[in-house]
């Protein structure tokens, strides 16, 4: 049994997925079960040259000008990527021949005992200010908040810049995190409401001692049309040694593993 | 001929000579989809310029336990023209369908014996089950706006998609095997 269907019947799913007659969410639901259910994945491949043959019936001459359009947008993409030195590629899944991460025992020089120790006592602090007991995440938020001025805190507080996308034209807000709690608030007034159903929101965290083409999933989210101010909890896949940027995509419902970050909405970096 | 998937791992590296192979393979198939699905031409070319623009970009993530790289692509390719037409007009009423007959199907490529292949095949399926795969297929209907259309149950039109699809497959498979022999 997959998630996208109550009585799912994986012949059937696959026939209507390779006609194209389910809808985007029925859809995203089915390739997503190709991942881990070996029915679907097995009617789906049957049906497979189906769909080869569907596809290759309807052949046309493209229009010149898209292929022209195309290469020069290759072209430029390519100067920047070589300006850059790193792919626009974003592998999915585990990517061979990352760098191995730093452990953190390298930053540990004189002194840096004493930068843990107070770290840690920082840590415990910021628990006991954010408790299971203080569940609104606006409370948390203003707990975090109160403890950017403690001696050894670390708790940041940026704001956002809007990127460029459409749904972020009148967005604003900020992100508060600690690293050492490894917990977090990105705040937002004015981003475009999302159907959960058809995209959602994805936040990202760069992390200095990762790969940037790899940065840490955040969790996605969902802005309701009510307006006013959203507060979301940042939930970091993996440990965010080193923030230095954090970015809100738009993708398909329940995320995705990495992003090609065709839709980027804000970015917040860390000064 | 390099391979698809050999033309994606070089795209993936950033080669550009790869990627225009790989336009050049398979943009026909890409603009005959989403030209039929999509009435307006801009439509359309932003369509077939995105789906490509995402192979340069996301080469990467094609795995190949999933999908052959065509269907791959047209898959990505359909989705984003489905994604627009039923984001355009979502409370309009459904379209007047001038779907492919069985005598204009394939007529971009007349001499194509795959497009043959597949006239013949929907020709040999019962006229409900070809004309609702023609209505997903070609018109990109969901199955709920089929079963209105044609004023039948949404489960029969699943088992008609079904089925159609299924003996699509032998009579298909039987072609190429009469092909290859």
């Amino acid at each position: 049994m997959t998630p996208h269907a109550p009585h799912h019947d994986p012949a059937e799913t696959a026939a209507l997925y390779v006609a194209g007659a389910l809808t985007a969410e029925e859809a995203a639901a089915f390739e997503a079960s190709l991942a881990n259910d070996p029915a679907s994945l097995a009617e789906f491949r049957k049906l497979e040259p189906v769909a080869a043959a569907l596809f290759a019936s309807v052949s046309l001459p493209p229009p010149a000008a898209v292929r022209d359009a195309l290469e020069s947008r290759v072209a430029a993409d390519t100067t920047v990527r070589n300006a850059n030195r790193g792919p626009a590629v974003l592998p999915i899944g585990n990517p061979p021949g990352l760098p191995r991460r730093r452990t953190g025992w390298r930053w540990f020089g004189a002194g840096g005992w004493l930068v843990a120790a107070a770290s840690l006592l920082f840590a415990v602090g910021l628990w006991w200010h954010l408790r299971p007991n203080l569940s609104d995440p606006e409370k948390q938020r203003e707990a975090l908040l109160a403890m950017r001025d403690r001696q050894g805190s670390d708790v940041i507080q940026i704001d956002w810049a809007r990127a460029g996308d459409s749904a972020a034209k009148s967005a604003s807000g900020d992100v508060v995190w600690s690293t050492s709690a490894q917990k977090g608030f990105v705040r937002f007034r004015g981003l475009a409401a999302n159907a959960p159903g058809v995209y959602q929101y994805q936040l990202w965290l760069f992390d200095a001692d990762r790969d940037e083409r790899y940065p840490v999933d955040g969790g996605v989210f969902d802005i309701p049309p009510t307006g006013g101010d959203v507060i979301v909890s940042i939930t970091p896949k993996l440990r965010v040694g080193r923030p230095t940027l954090f970015a809100v995509t738009i993708e398909k419902p329940g995320g995705v593993v990495v992003s090609t970050r065709e839709r980027l909405t804000l970015v917040a970096k860390v000064l | 001929m390099m391979s698809d998937q050999d033309l994606l791992h070089r795209i993936a590296a950033g080669d550009r000579s790869a990627f225009t192979a790989f336009y050049d393979r398979y943009a026909p198939r890409v603009w005959g989809l989403v030209s039929r699905l999509l009435r307006r031409r801009e439509d359309a070319e932003d369509a077939l310029q995105t789906t490509f623009w995402h192979v340069w970009r996301s080469a990467a993530q094609y795995d190949a336990t999933r999908a052959r790289p065509e269907v791959w692509l047209l898959l990505l390719a359909r989705c984003r023209a489905l994604d627009h037409l039923r984001r355009q007009k979502p409370a309009a009423p459904l379209p007047e369908v001038d779907f492919p007959s069985r005598y204009e199907l394939g007529g971009g490529l007349e001499q194509s014996e795959n497009a043959q292949q597949v006239r013949e095949a929907l020709g040999q399926l019962p006229e409900e089950q070809a004309s609702a795969i023609r209505l997903a297929f070609f018109a990109g209907l969901t199955h709920e706006q089929i079963a209105e259309r044609q004023a039948t149950p949404l489960g029969t039109v699943k088992t008609r998609i079904r089925r159609g699809m299924q003996r699509l497959r032998e009579l298909l498979g039987a072609a190429n095997e009469v092909t290859a022999s």
